[in-house]
């Protein structure tokens, strides 16, 4: 006994599968036929079992059945053509899955545009013979309710195509960066786009544009925007103002509808008019693009920190590396600086005062030994600690580098780390006494070769304290 | 003897030094150069100069630290620091190039015109095109994520600095040999990586 299903739970099934409707709508479309095929239908139905769980099957089956949807008032008639069987499904049913995807809007070909505006003809000229213009009269309103209605039938029908054409641009723009992508065979595949897109230009685009020209004439009587203003005028002389007014918004709105519809054209002209090479030139763009695309994305992912762009894109092409502003040798103005001469004598200044330190010190230098115990190193820090702290400083920022050049001569068994110890030890004396000099450590770190070993320490800056009376 | 020619004597002090300054500013000597007065693409005797005497220029930035190098797609010189393997300043200068380049090829193929337009005097970059990709917010943001800041004419004229595209009147530029060459490459390696499938 075969089960079936009422009108709401069949089309809640037809909608929640709704890929099946959708492309044979869609064959239909292409087939230019007003019905589906039924072979096509069930071929369509059978792919959809596929990846449908198990338990949901047998509702599909029920409710896709050609007796349960006829029972159903969803297909309207069924008629048999050399074996195939002939679905014409309501066209309410059909609409609604329009109104779901936009490109299942139907193309508004020249005929239907030509209907639209033969009924529109017709109105006017109903409005021409009519003698009483009084909201009373029946013919009146009638006729008045009729205009308005075909009126917003054709803004209604005008607004559904433009949502589908505007999703146009979007299409072009898949195209070339599929093509861009596209590893099979290249001429087949500009040949299809090339037909895609010419098609929708000449039964599309051209027509709908032609029926929006107000300055367009037509062979066989006024244009769309000529009925418009007769019949403002019309009302505007019979006394209804307010009919007129809502005509003219109609207008306004349908003068409106053409700018969109307009850009759109222009782009896809140029799009056909490109020849091979533009097409290759413009999918290598794309696809340069895309892969450029890839680096610029790593700069938006969650991890905000990556500000710039990775530059290994540039290194594919090997074009132009390495082009730099180079640093040409400059002169060596000396003479010229009187900072640098202060700077200079300053210099021999502190290194004349440390070589007498030094001869003050002598014995306790000969005291201390290259020896790794922990209690030599402290020996040897103590005996640089004790020349740092009779030493005079000027501002420097790189306190350590300084200060290893004007220590090391003098010691043999000179090691940097006992610096960087005794230099640890006077800025902890620095900070205590808080006179003279600070000693401020930054996070720059620095390099500095010495010998065969090579250090890495952090950047010290010397500043003098400013006294409190500033 | 053939030996005792100097190879120094065969061009002039002058001629080396403006060579020099243009190399070391980072820019390239393109064969062409736009001539203001005349509106047109003449040649560069700094490139012929260049090209004349090759070997003996390619040993003079070699003994001063440098590599001379002759783009022979694009027709143009430049110089790398011969011992910077690894110069990040440098990638990013020819990624700068690089990326503008792209993005005008972008645009231009976009809006359906044939590539070799944007490397015509007469035809090139416009105030249109200009607004129409500084209206483009991606591509702002790619500029801005390559570090070049300041849109669209600091862009620009990031390119005709280093001699990749010459200015032609307030707010129009086109490229030269050389900046066109780079997306000819483009085009070539696109044409490679499809027929190699």
């Amino acid at each position: 006994m075969s089960k079936k299903f009422n009108t709401h739970t069949t089309i809640k099934v037809l909608f929640d599968h709704p890929a099946v409707m959708f492309d044979c709508i869609e064959q239909m479309d292409a087939q230019a036929e007003i019905f589906i095929r039924e072979s096509q239908f069930i071929s369509r139905l059978k792919r959809q079992l596929k990846i449908t769980p198990k338990e949901q099957q047998q509702r599909l089956r029920i409710a896709f059945k050609t007796e349960n949807l006829f029972q159903c008032q969803i297909i309207a008639d069924v008629s048999s053509v050399n074996g195939d069987r002939h679905l014409i499904f309501q066209d309410e049913v059909i609409s609604l899955f329009r109104l779901c995807k936009a490109s299942l809007h139907q193309e508004l070909t020249d005929s239907r545009l030509r209907s639209h505006l033969e009924s529109l003809r017709s109105v006017k000229q109903r409005l021409d013979e009519l003698a009483v213009f009084d909201e009373q009269d029946f013919n009146h309103t009638e006729i008045k309710d009729d205009l308005l209605k075909q009126l917003s039938d054709i803004y209604g029908l005008l607004r559904k195509n433009i949502s589908s054409m505007e999703k146009m641009n979007q299409e072009l723009e898949d195209m070339t960066a599929q093509a861009s992508r596209q590893q099979g065979d290249f001429s087949d595949y500009r040949q299809q786009m090339f037909e895609r897109v010419s098609h929708i230009y000449e039964r599309r685009i051209k027509p709908t544009l032609s029926f929006l020209n107000e300055t367009i004439r037509l062979n066989d009587g006024a244009n769309l925007f000529s009925i418009i203003n007769d019949c403002i005028t019309i009302m505007d002389s019979r006394g209804q103002p307010d009919t007129a007014h809502q005509i003219f918004l109609f207008s306004m709105s349908l003068t409106n509808i053409s700018k969109p519809i307009n850009r759109l054209s222009n782009e896809v002209e140029r799009f056909l008019k490109k020849t091979r090479q533009g097409i290759l030139e413009s999918n290598a763009m794309e696809a340069a693009y895309q892969d450029l695309l890839k680096s610029h994305q790593q700069t938006q992912t969650e991890n905000m920190t990556r500000k710039y762009m990775e530059k290994g894109w540039a290194k594919q092409t090997k074009f132009a590396m390495g082009l730099k502003q180079q640093n040409r040798p400059k002169t060596y103005r000396l003479g010229h600086s009187a900072s640098y001469i202060d700077n200079f004598h300053n210099e021999v200044t502190l290194r004349l005062d440390d070589l007498r330190l030094f001869k003050l010190m002598l014995p306790v230098q000969g005291k201390s030994k290259k020896e790794g115990s922990s209690k030599q190193r402290m020996l040897r820090a103590d005996t640089i600690y004790a020349l740092l702290s009779n030493m005079r400083f000027r501002e420097t920022n790189d306190f350590t580098v300084m200060m290893h050049y004007r220590i090391e001569p003098y010691f043999d068994d000179y090691q940097f780390t006992d610096l960087l110890t005794a230099i640890f030890h006077l800025s902890y004396q620095y900070k205590k006494d808080k006179t003279g000099f600070k000693l401020i450590t930054t996070n720059k770190r620095q390099q500095i070769q010495y010998g065969d070993e090579a250090y890495i320490y952090r950047l010290q800056r010397l500043e003098l304290v400013e006294s409190d009376g500033e | 003897m053939v030996s005792n020619i100097n190879d120094f004597d065969l061009i002039t002090i002058a001629d080396s030094t403006s060579i020099y300054r243009d190399l070391t500013a980072g820019k390239i000597i393109p064969k062409q150069l736009y001539h203001d007065l005349r509106s047109e693409l003449i040649d560069n005797l700094k490139y012929t100069l260049l090209f004349k005497h090759q070997s003996h220029l390619y040993q003079l930035y070699q003994h001063i630290g440098f590599e001379l190098i002759l783009d022979e797609s694009g027709e143009f010189f430049y110089i790398k620091d011969a011992h910077d393997l690894d110069n990040n300043e440098a990638d990013e200068n020819a990624f700068k190039v690089q990326v503008i380049l792209m993005l005008l090829g972008r645009y231009y193929a976009r809006s359906g015109r044939d590539l070799e337009n944007i490397g015509k005097i007469d035809l090139g970059i416009n105030a249109d095109d200009l607004k129409a990709l500084s209206q483009n917010d991606e591509y702002a943001d790619i500029l801005a994520t390559a570090k070049l800041s300041g849109g669209w004419a600091k862009a620009l004229d990031f390119l005709s600095f280093r001699n990749f595209a010459h200015k032609t009147g307030s707010d129009r530029y086109f490229l030269n040999a050389a900046g066109m060459s780079f997306l000819y490459r483009l085009v070539d390696d696109y044409k490679n990586s499809v027929s190699e499938d």
